[in-house]
């Protein structure tokens, strides 16, 4: 009788647990809805073995994903990177000359990041190029996350594999591990910080490295956040873009 | 006047006045050596520049797609010759020696050092028929040429010192049995995602052109072709074509092969295949306009001398004038002796400019530790080298006596112009 007992108690704990067990979808899903318009002041520094670069700007994004970057570091002042659905220009005020970049010059890295021009346009939605499976649970520095396993869909996307780390409580990354077809990690991304402004969940300083690469790293910081804005569509625009 | 009178006096001439004649005939002969010399440097890095681009770099001619051409810089693999066999087939039919070749951007790892590289994928059994990698002195010593279908690669030897690989152990372990420094490659595939491959270095070589030992690897197209899943396309095509041939006229035949092909294809020569061809014209020109400068120095120091030696001998002309010698024969036996100085001077110039050209064909000039690595657009280390160009040696001989004749023409014209009179009260 006993067993009976302890048999249906434990049929109905791993029942209400499958009933309640989010999806690795569900995850993504939750994860993009922190997406939305923002303004902010950006800082990236870049190590690698001849130093540390800094360089800082203002990203402004609109809710549809639409996004203007200004230069303000002494080097670059006033470059301005503009990204309009797939499409990426690039302005320089000394020439005072706007680039469209496409093709092959997405591959090129911004400001000799570990960022690609590529990674700005990323406007297909994660779900749409991957194939996500929830593969348990870890802690990341003391924070629990969703461990997501997601496989690409087809062979044209940039990374054949990732691995992420999402935050249990905010649905923000924690950490994420991106391969290349042969099984390689070509980036590790770690989230030191994450700000919950109006409800968003936005990590505001992030570390990144090839872990090919030795004594090499880049970090991203971000200040100044305000979330969920009306931005005009004018700020998105070629003619702001050489303003 | 006989004719024979007129040469005799004009040779008299040249030897009353041995030192003058001495001193003229060095302007003339230091000016032809120095053409001569300056022409033979040059040419000899125009030529071993042009072998070095079409050895090591490009072969004489590329077919490639035309919109992998317009964007070269990128290296867009999306932009492929789709049938590189059947298309050898008929380069072969028209015996024009030709391999395909994939290329495509890399990053390779070793240790702690990364390092952006144009990457080849080469085809072992063929790449010889127009390139040069398998020649053991390009090679360095332990070094073996790449097998197909294995995961190896080849490097130059400037990107080995970069990447920090030991030559020293390298080229003392055995070949086949040795251990190989392993790298890693790191690249986009044709579809646009991130592989990765691990490779063994095989070979460093050592090229006269420094391009391809600074930023080159090799592996075997088989397994590039894999690895970038190129589904059997590849970049290009590159053909070698005889170096007495035209090669403009080549790459018309070539692409009249290929005219009624479906594909949108370019041939392009080794100039625009190495880089901007008006680059290397306005370099020529450079070259010319130098070479122009040199003759015109030349040309002035002769004209003094000349000058000098018409003007001191003004005296003599009123006599030779008041003896009832013709204003004609007076000027052709000044004439005569300027050809004769021209001649003696070419003959001295065309010697030391022969021997100085020996020496740098022999030997050239070492500016290696002068350049160290810098980049002058010449396919060509620091070590410059003559060619032999009988071309300009003709042409700086006869230009000596020509210019020498021409020259003391104005000088002699003055001096008949004035009087008998004047001409003897000259001082």
């Amino acid at each position: 009788m006993l067993k009976k007992i302890f048999l249906i108690t434990m049929m109905t704990l791993l029942a209400l647990e499958g009933l309640s067990a989010i999806t690795a979808d569900e995850i993504i899903k939750r994860l993009e809805q922190n997406e939305g318009s923002m303004e902010a002041s950006c800082t990236i520094q870049i190590t690698d073995s001849l130093g540390t670069k800094t360089k800082s700007f203002n990203y402004t994004k609109s809710a549809k994903g639409d996004m203007m970057l200004e230069f303000t570091n002494i080097e670059e002042k006033g470059q301005k990177i503009l990204r309009l659905e797939d499409e990426i220009y690039l302005y320089f005020p000394d020439a005072e000359e706007i680039i469209h970049l496409q093709g092959e010059s997405l591959k090129d890295s911004v400001m000799g990041s570990d960022f690609s021009y590529e990674d700005l346009t990323k406007e297909n939605k994660f779900e749409n190029k991957y194939r996500a499976v929830l593969e348990g649970e870890e802690d990341i520095d003391g924070f629990p996350c969703y461990k997501v396993v997601a496989t690409a869909k087809s062979r044209d996307v940039v990374y054949p594999k990732q691995i992420l780390w999402v935050d249990k409580k905010l649905f923000a990354y924690r950490k994420a591990e991106m391969f290349a077809g042969s099984g390689k990690m070509l980036k590790e991304m770690f989230v030191r910080e994450i700000k919950v402004v109006s409800g968003k969940s936005v990590p505001t300083y992030m570390e990144m490295r090839d872990p090919l690469k030795k004594n090499n790293k880049t970090v991203f910081i971000i200040k100044n956040l305000k979330v969920d804005m009306d931005i005009p569509d004018s700020v998105f625009s070629l003619e702001e873009l050489s303003w | 006047m006989r004719k024979g009178f007129i040469i005799s006096l004009a040779f008299k001439n040249l030897f009353r006045y041995t030192r003058r004649t001495i001193i003229t005939s060095i302007a003339i002969a230091v000016g032809i050596a120095f053409f001569i010399w300056i022409d033979g440097w040059m040419k000899g890095i125009e030529k071993e520049s042009e072998r070095n681009t079409i050895q090591y770099e490009t072969g004489s001619a590329q077919i490639m797609d035309r919109t992998y051409w317009d964007e070269r810089d990128f290296l867009p693999l999306r932009f492929t010759l789709n049938h590189p066999d059947s298309m050898l087939e008929v380069l072969k039919e028209n015996n024009i020696p030709a391999t395909k070749r994939i290329t495509f951007s890399a990053e390779v790892y070793f240790g702690d050092v990364s390092k952006q590289i144009k990457c080849i994928g080469i085809n072992p059994e063929t790449d010889n028929a127009v390139f040069n990698f398998k020649d053991e002195k390009v090679l360095l010593p332990s070094s073996r040429y790449l097998r197909a279908n294995r995961d190896e690669i080849m490097i130059g030897r400037d990107l080995a010192e970069n990447l920090g690989i030991d030559l020293d152990a390298f080229i003392t372990a055995d070949s086949e049995t040795g251990t190989r420094p392993e790298a890693e490659l790191k690249f986009r595939t044709r579809l646009g995602a991130y592989q990765t491959l691990t490779v063994k270095v095989v070979a460093v070589y050592n090229t006269p052109n420094p391009v391809i030992n600074k930023a080159i690897g090799m592996i075997p197209l088989d397994i590039a072709s894999s690895v970038l899943e190129m589904n059997g396309s590849v970049t290009e095509i590159a053909m070698l074509f005889p170096p007495w041939e035209d090669v403009n006229e080549r790459i018309k035949g070539v692409a009249a092969l290929f005219a009624n092909t479906k594909d949108d294809l370019t041939v392009m020569d080794w100039k625009n295949l190495s880089g901007n061809p008006n680059i290397m014209e306005g370099k020529s020109k450079f070259l010319n306009i130098f070479l122009f400068l040199i003759f015109v120095i030349a040309a002035v120091g002769i004209s003094n001398t000349l000058l000098m030696a018409v003007f001191e001998r003004i005296r003599e002309i009123g006599m030779m004038r008041a003896l009832g010698m013709k204003d004609s024969s007076i000027r052709l036996a000044f004439l005569f002796e300027s050809a004769g100085i021209g001649l003696i001077g070419s003959v001295v110039g065309l010697a030391i400019g022969a021997v100085l050209n020996y020496f740098m064909v022999t030997y050239g000039l070492d500016f290696t530790e002068l350049m160290g690595s810098m980049d002058f657009g010449y396919r060509i280390y620091g070590v410059f080298r003559a060619t032999w160009n009988p071309q300009t040696m003709v042409t700086a001989f006869l230009l000596g006596i020509i210019s020498s004749i021409i020259i003391s023409f104005l000088p002699s014209s003055r001096a008949l112009k004035m009087e008998v009179t004047e001409c003897l009260r000259y001082q």
